[in-house]
């Protein structure tokens, strides 16, 4: 299937209102949504969520002889896929241009960075080392893909842990996990990737979500094309592993130093909680608590149908103003995207928001006599 | 009536943003996610004249995709074939991914269900829901209805059957192992009344956010 066309109006109208300073789900240009890790029961995997974009990742090894020019370095491998769960446009097993970049960009971030200790996965030099692979797949795509990729990535290599082996002369025994406990991998350092949109050359947007994605990197209505996505990689201690432009060029370097300042801060941040949640992790197994992913299941996406998860949020919205809500409810139902839990106001009373609708009568848009919508 | 006590299941609807319909489910310890797309616009070489087309995408969680998924495609397909109905929707197609999350046993009759709740909840017309439900027979001949991963990884048969839920007619059947005709009908009609379980966990499920639309 196509993807959905980007109309016009859409298009003019995020440009406008992210260059009069807001932005559609009422974020300032550098707050992020949240961020979420979940671990599942083996070791290396977990689903990263950013807003609704999530990840799952898996990290798996075997055995295998290493390459002839590196023979005392283990092996790793990074593979992302995009099947049409992420959304209806990818078709199944086939690599587009969006799988290709990522896959890409998590190799130099990962593999060309060295984060990852190589020579500790090498059991027998020249004939026996690990190799690592790490399984992405994209499960919903709602944009910013490459941060939730790259924090996935970090999360389930951080999470790993190998086998324990033992040498007893000629021969090695490799001991299951029962038998002896199992060894994490090694990280120098941990990278990550954090995303800006760059609108018109001078605004700097984080996190950008699918709307935003689409828009900078479209032509406007002059045929031009001022944006772009810029992906810089950084470890926790400000160094940069990773630069990346997609898009227009830009005139000013400046840009590029703003969007390193506001990344160093953010990488740190992740890389914190990375840290922090691997670390509660490894408490709750030592206590022999169940992990399972399981418990990602929980009753927040029940009532998504029915509006509650406004896309659309302005900044001069208060709770009485239900003439309001109603014509973005109306106008919701336009755009497909979903945003959820970040909401400026509560909606009070959900199960009756489709009643209130129909006793209010027409949308203020529509003019019709009164009589006619009495139903 | 014999008291069945099935795994239990947890079930999260619309997980996914993207999709039209989306189902996260637990049985016990094994966790899978599916998501439907459709009905949809597909190449004309795939198109059916007179139904939809059902595609299935089975993905396992680590390694290259191998024949074994292919397999699961295979059964998950020609159940949720019967089930949907195609025929509302000609020349068109509708795509069912399934991700498997965690495999602790049951991950196909888990696949299954989670794949008839995805379908409910894209919209798709159905002519009526499957559960899937599974028996093993173990060493010293006994049926065990639902088996833990130890049980069914040392049983001698696995036997797995996908019910409607109008007639509570057989829709799958597939199974492993040696086993005896008797043992055969006996597993029938266990997994059989088994199946009611099942159904009201999907009705539960549905009209917790049903009331609310």
């Amino acid at each position: 299937m196509r993807e959905v066309f980007l109309s016009n109006c859409e298009k003019n109208f995020v440009q406008k209102t992210i260059a009069e300073g807001y932005r559609l789900d009422g974020r300032n240009y550098n707050e992020c949504r949240k961020l979420n890790i979940a671990f599942g029961s083996e070791y290396g995997s977990c689903i990263v969520s950013i807003g609704e974009t999530k990840v799952l990742s898996q990290v798996s090894c075997e055995v295998v002889q290493p390459k002839q020019i590196r023979p005392n370095e283990g092996l790793l491998n990074i593979n992302v896929e995009i099947s049409p769960m992420a959304a209806p446009q990818f078709e199944a097993n086939r690599q587009t241009d969006l799988t290709v970049y990522l896959n890409r960009l998590l190799e130099k971030c990962y593999k060309d960075s060295k984060c990852i200790d190589l020579e500790s996965l090498c059991i027998v030099v020249e004939e026996k080392v690990w190799s690592l692979r790490v399984d992405l797949k994209i499960l919903n795509h709602d944009g910013n893909l490459i941060e939730c990729s790259s924090i996935a990535t970090l999360a389930s290599i951080a999470h790993f842990k190998r086998p324990d082996v033992t040498r007893s002369g000629e021969s090695i025994v490799i001991h299951t996990l029962a038998d002896m406990d199992p060894i994490p991998t090694v990280l120098y350092h941990y990278p990550v990737c954090v995303n800006f949109a760059i609108f018109k050359n001078n605004i700097l947007i984080s996190d950008p979500s699918y709307i935003e994605e689409t828009v900078c990197t479209s032509t406007s209505e002059d045929g031009t094309n001022t944006g772009g996505l810029l992906v810089v990689g950084m470890n926790q201690y400000k160094e940069m592993c990773l630069l990346d432009l997609t898009g227009a060029a830009i005139y000013n370097s400046n840009i590029v130093h703003r969007a390193i300042q506001s990344a160093a801060e953010r990488c740190k941040m992740v890389v914190d909680l990375v840290k922090k949640d691997i670390m509660t992790d490894d408490n709750l197994r030592q206590k022999r608590t169940k992990i399972n992913f399981a418990d990602i299941i929980t009753t927040d996406h029940a009532q998504s149908l029915c509006a509650k998860d406004l896309c659309i949020r302005l900044k001069n919205f208060t709770i009485n103003d239900i003439e309001m809500e109603e014509e973005t409810d109306v106008s919701k139902s336009i755009d497909t995207d979903d945003n959820t839990a970040l909401s400026k106001y509560d909606v009070p009373s959900l199960p009756q928001t489709v009643e209130l609708k129909a006793k209010k009568g027409a949308s203020t848009w529509i003019d019709i006599s009164s009589e006619s919508d009495e139903d | 009536m014999q008291d069945f006590k099935l795994k239990p299941m947890k079930c999260e609807l619309n997980y996914l943003s993207k999709s039209d319909g989306s189902a996260i489910l637990s049985q016990g310890d094994t966790v899978v996610l599916a998501s439907v797309n459709g009905p949809m616009d597909i190449k004309t070489v795939n198109q059916s004249i007179e139904k939809a087309t059902l595609e299935v995408l089975f993905c396992s969680k680590e390694g290259k995709p191998s024949v074994a998924d292919r397999y699961k495609e295979n059964i998950i397909r020609h159940t949720c074939e019967t089930a949907i109905l195609g025929c509302l929707y000609p020349r068109t197609g509708i795509t069912l991914t399934i991700q498997e999350l965690e495999n602790y046993g049951g991950l196909l009759t888990c696949a299954v269900n989670c794949a008839c709740l995805a379908l409910i909840n894209s919209g798709v017309g159905m002519r009526h829901a499957v559960a899937a439900l599974s028996c093993c027979v173990d060493g010293a001949g006994e049926l065990v209805l639902e088996p833990t991963h130890a049980q069914a990884t040392a049983a001698r048969a696995r036997l797995h059957f996908v019910f409607d839920s109008r007639e509570k007619s057989l829709v799958t059947g597939f199974t492993e192992g040696t086993f005896s005709e008797g043992t055969y009908e006996e597993a029938l009609a266990r997994c059989r009344a088994a199946s009611d379980l099942v159904f009201a966990f999907y009705r539960d499920i549905v009209s917790n956010y049903c009331h609310v639309i």
